[in-house]
């Protein structure tokens, strides 16, 4: 099949200098490819302030879904997945929320920003897409799942196959993560996470 | 030799030059240092291919799925240091997914049974585990050097198998890595006969370090030049180290942290006076400000200052730079403040290469006053400044065009504004004019990153005007497909490209495929790519391997998805190895 070579008109309301000659070599079409993604608008010249929205593509965590970026609308101020580029060494000792965890017999740590997440629920969730286990069933399939059947099953599982995680807290003690500790104050103690088999 | 003439008796006949014995051009060739040069003779005639190949000792692989490590031990069977790059640069930033790929083991596998001379193995962006450390502690008997960058997967029992293995080791060089606490005293397993260090750093080790055989080992090793200790070395154990080794050259303090005493200061003072070829320090990362002038009388002989980590503040920290007055390196964080980088533009002349870090990354407010200004007053004093790494949180055209004009010497040039989108602040312009201006001064810029706010129009001047540069990185920048397609079919000389957070799609990417083989690897992360482009990229060229890495909740495995789905994550490197076999389940080669 012929491929079709020719490219997006810049945008119009940035009209570019010398883009004209480039669209006559190629048969340009006008307008951007109708599968763009979404976001690829948000992004364009035009908008005087952005904040830096990590739109998903549609409702249930789109493409970017990682490390649980916190989905909720009125959080306007989200954090960019690796962003800005600073190594995780760095993010550790700027107190960015970023905490190694490990799981029993498993050789390669993880490492995950606690900070972006909005509640142990989520950070949960985020902890057994890292280590997914023998039980689970095939994480990352069906990504037809409703939320809600989601979480249901999320559930299911841990009911029958529970991760135990527990977490180093500023004094070095190592405690069970769970809510008798209030969210925030566990975001701002936690050092490291361990994830017992 | 005779040639022609009137000689009594028949002269044997002198060989044709080009049909000298292999020796003579692996000899010819050894005084070539650069890896191209070699590659450039190899590529002349046959013969000099078979010389330059069997006589080569260092190899640098810069991507370890660009060939197997059985094609280079065939090809190259003399090698004696060898360096493996992996995984590729924005791992550094958690965009690669877990288990990507890069073991080192298959390499030390091949190195073991193909290289049994090997001294020197160096590791980038590699999973590295305690079985390789301990397979290159048995294979190689005359090991010298190890180094590991940005790696993970080992442990401190890794480190105990070298330490006792390598009766010959002088460089042990741990950088940024991940390393597992066993509680594995390591370094007691330096036999008390071995003296050859001459490099030893731990410094991103996170765990206890038994000091007193630490500081039999530092006295037994007099060769020791370089010593970077990690966070667990006390500032008065720190003093009697430099004691024991006042010979030491390049020094990592660790924490430096203590409450100001005299007493202690006065030691610290006395022991750095006694180090008189100190040339390179860093560290200090919990300095108190009271206890920098210990460093004074190091300070005139620093070449290569790195505070990077250090939350020092204040008077005392510009002081102490602005007596370090042949400084060529200097790595702080933007607590120096635009008033701190116009002192070291006055003082440090002699400055090749500034790096500033963000101290408050992930805070939008602005909390240090770190501008453009800092950054055109360097630029203005530093005649020898060629290589930038600032970011801050706002910057203006003017302000580049003004640097680009007092420094067309610059190689590297990397601006990351922390705000995406962020506009020139006086005019709310894009920085399309300030970076052109850059790559139209800096003719010989090998790598740039450009951030804030950017239309297709500043990828048009970099695709025309950055003929030497090798190394691009853009985020949330550019308007449409033009962008990409500007960079793809100009900078002649494009070897890496990382892209992430831009409207460019797929068709600049097929209509430049031919590019992307002249090209070492390109990343492009949340762009408008689909399944279909790349599929038919991979078509395309036989001889790239084509990773498409999804959200491991969506759609995998991708045979199932249609030609438009999006591709979220894609990775693109050229290979004589064929696709590699070690994919996680959220990577594909399509």
């Amino acid at each position: 099949m012929e491929l079709e070579l020719g490219l997006a008109l810049p945008n119009p309301h940035q009209p570019l200098a010398g883009g004209g000659e480039l669209v006559g070599l190629l048969s340009g079409s006008a307008g951007a490819c109708g599968k763009k993604r979404v976001f690829g608008d948000a992004f364009g010249a035009s908008k005087a302030t952005l904040l830096p929205l990590f739109v998903p593509e549609d409702g249930d965590g789109g493409g970017g879904d990682r490390d649980g970026v916190d989905h909720d609308p009125s959080n306007k101020k989200k954090r960019l997945e690796g962003w800005p580029p600073v190594k995780c060494a760095r993010r550790r000792s700027c107190g960015g929320g970023y905490v190694k965890v490990k799981m029993e017999g498993v050789a390669i740590g993880r490492k995950v920003d606690v900070s972006l997440h909005g509640s142990y629920q989520e950070l949960l969730r985020t902890l057994e897409r890292m280590f997914p286990s023998a039980n689970q069933q095939g994480a990352g399939a069906d990504a037809d799942h409703a939320e809600e059947e989601e979480e249901v099953a999320s559930h299911e599982r841990r009911r029958r196959h529970p991760y135990v995680v527990t977490y180093e807290d500023g004094e070095g003690d190592w405690l069970l993560v769970g809510d008798d500790v209030p969210w925030e104050v566990f975001v701002k103690s936690v050092k490291r996470l361990k994830i017992l088999a | 030799m005779g040639r022609g003439g009137s000689r009594a008796a028949p002269a044997a006949a002198a060989p044709p030059w080009h049909v000298l014995p292999d020796e003579v051009w692996e000899h010819a060739f050894s005084f070539l240092p650069a890896d191209s040069d070699r590659g450039a003779a190899a590529a002349a005639c046959r013969s000099w291919l078979r010389a330059e190949r069997r006589s080569r000792r260092r190899l640098a692989v810069a991507n370890c799925y660009a060939a197997s490590p059985q094609d280079a031990v065939d090809r190259f069977p003399a090698v004696r240091a060898v360096e493996v790059k992996g995984k590729p640069h924005f791992a550094d930033f958690g965009l690669v997914p877990p288990a990507w790929g890069a073991a080192a083991a298959p390499w030390v596998a091949a190195a073991a049974d193909g290289w049994p001379l090997v001294e020197e193995i160096s590791f980038k962006r590699m999973v590295v585990t305690d079985d390789c450390l301990e397979m290159i502690a048995a294979s190689f008997r005359n090991f010298q050097v190890l180094r590991l960058v940005s790696c993970e997967g080992f442990s401190t029992a890794g480190l105990a198998a070298i330490a006792a293995g390598c009766r010959n080791l002088r460089e042990l060089d741990l950088q940024e890595n991940e390393i597992e606490d066993c509680s594995i005293h390591w370094l007691s397993l330096f036999p008390e006969s071995f003296t050859s260090l001459v490099t030893l750093n731990f410094s991103c080790l996170e765990g206890d370090v038994n000091i007193t055989v630490l500081e039999r080992l530092v006295t037994r090793c007099r060769n020791l030049k370089t010593l970077k200790l990690n966070n667990a070395i006390p500032l008065d154990k720190l003093a009697n180290l430099l004691r024991k080794a006042p010979q030491i050259v390049e020094l990592g303090t660790g924490r430096f942290s203590a409450d100001y005493h005299p007493d202690l200061f006065s030691k610290l003072e006395a022991a750095f006076a006694g180090c008189k070829s100190l040339r390179r320090l860093s560290g200090a990362w919990d300095a108190v400000p009271e206890y920098l002038p210990a460093f004074y009388c190091v300070c005139e002989g620093l070449t290569s200052l790195n505070l990077s980590y250090a939350t020092v503040r204040g008077p005392e920290l510009i002081k102490f730079i602005s007596r370090c007055k042949n400084l060529q390196l200097l790595w702080v964080m933007d607590l120096i403040e635009d008033h701190g980088l116009a002192v070291v533009a006055s003082s440090c002349n002699k400055l090749q290469e500034l790096r500033v870090f963000p101290s408050a990354p992930f805070d939008a407010a602005e909390q240090v006053s770190l501008t453009e200004r800092g950054l055109v007053d360097v630029s203005a004093s530093c005649p020898m400044l060629e290589s930038v790494l600032y970011f801050c949180r706002r910057m203006t055209n003017e302000a580049l065009i003004t640097i680009a004009k007092n420094r067309p010497n610059f190689t590297c040039f990397r601006l990351c504004i922390i705000e995406p989108h962020t506009p020139d602040y006086t005019t709310h312009q894009p920085l399309d004019a300030g970076f052109s201006a850059i790559v139209e001064s800096c003719k010989g810029l090998r790598r740039l990153s450009v951030s804030g706010l950017l239309t297709d129009s500043v990828f048009k001047s970099i695709g025309a005007h950055a003929d030497r540069l090798e190394m691009l990185s853009i985020a949330f920048a550019g308007n449409s497909d033009l962008g990409l397609h500007y960079i793809l079919s100009g900078c002649k000389s494009l070897k890496k490209l990382e892209i992430r957070d831009c409207p460019f799609g797929d068709k600049p990417l097929l209509a430049n495929a031919a590019k992307l083989e002249t090209m070492r690897s390109l990343w492009m992360s949340t762009c408008s790519l689909t399944l279909g482009a790349c599929r038919q990229l991979a078509r395309k060229m036989p001889r790239l391997s084509v990773e498409v890495m999804n959200d491991p909740r969506r759609g995998c495995p991708l045979d199932s998805l249609t030609d438009e789905s999006p591709v979220e994550t894609l990775y693109v490197y050229r290979t004589i190895a064929g696709p590699r076999s070690d994919t996680p389940a959220c990577v594909q080669i399509v």
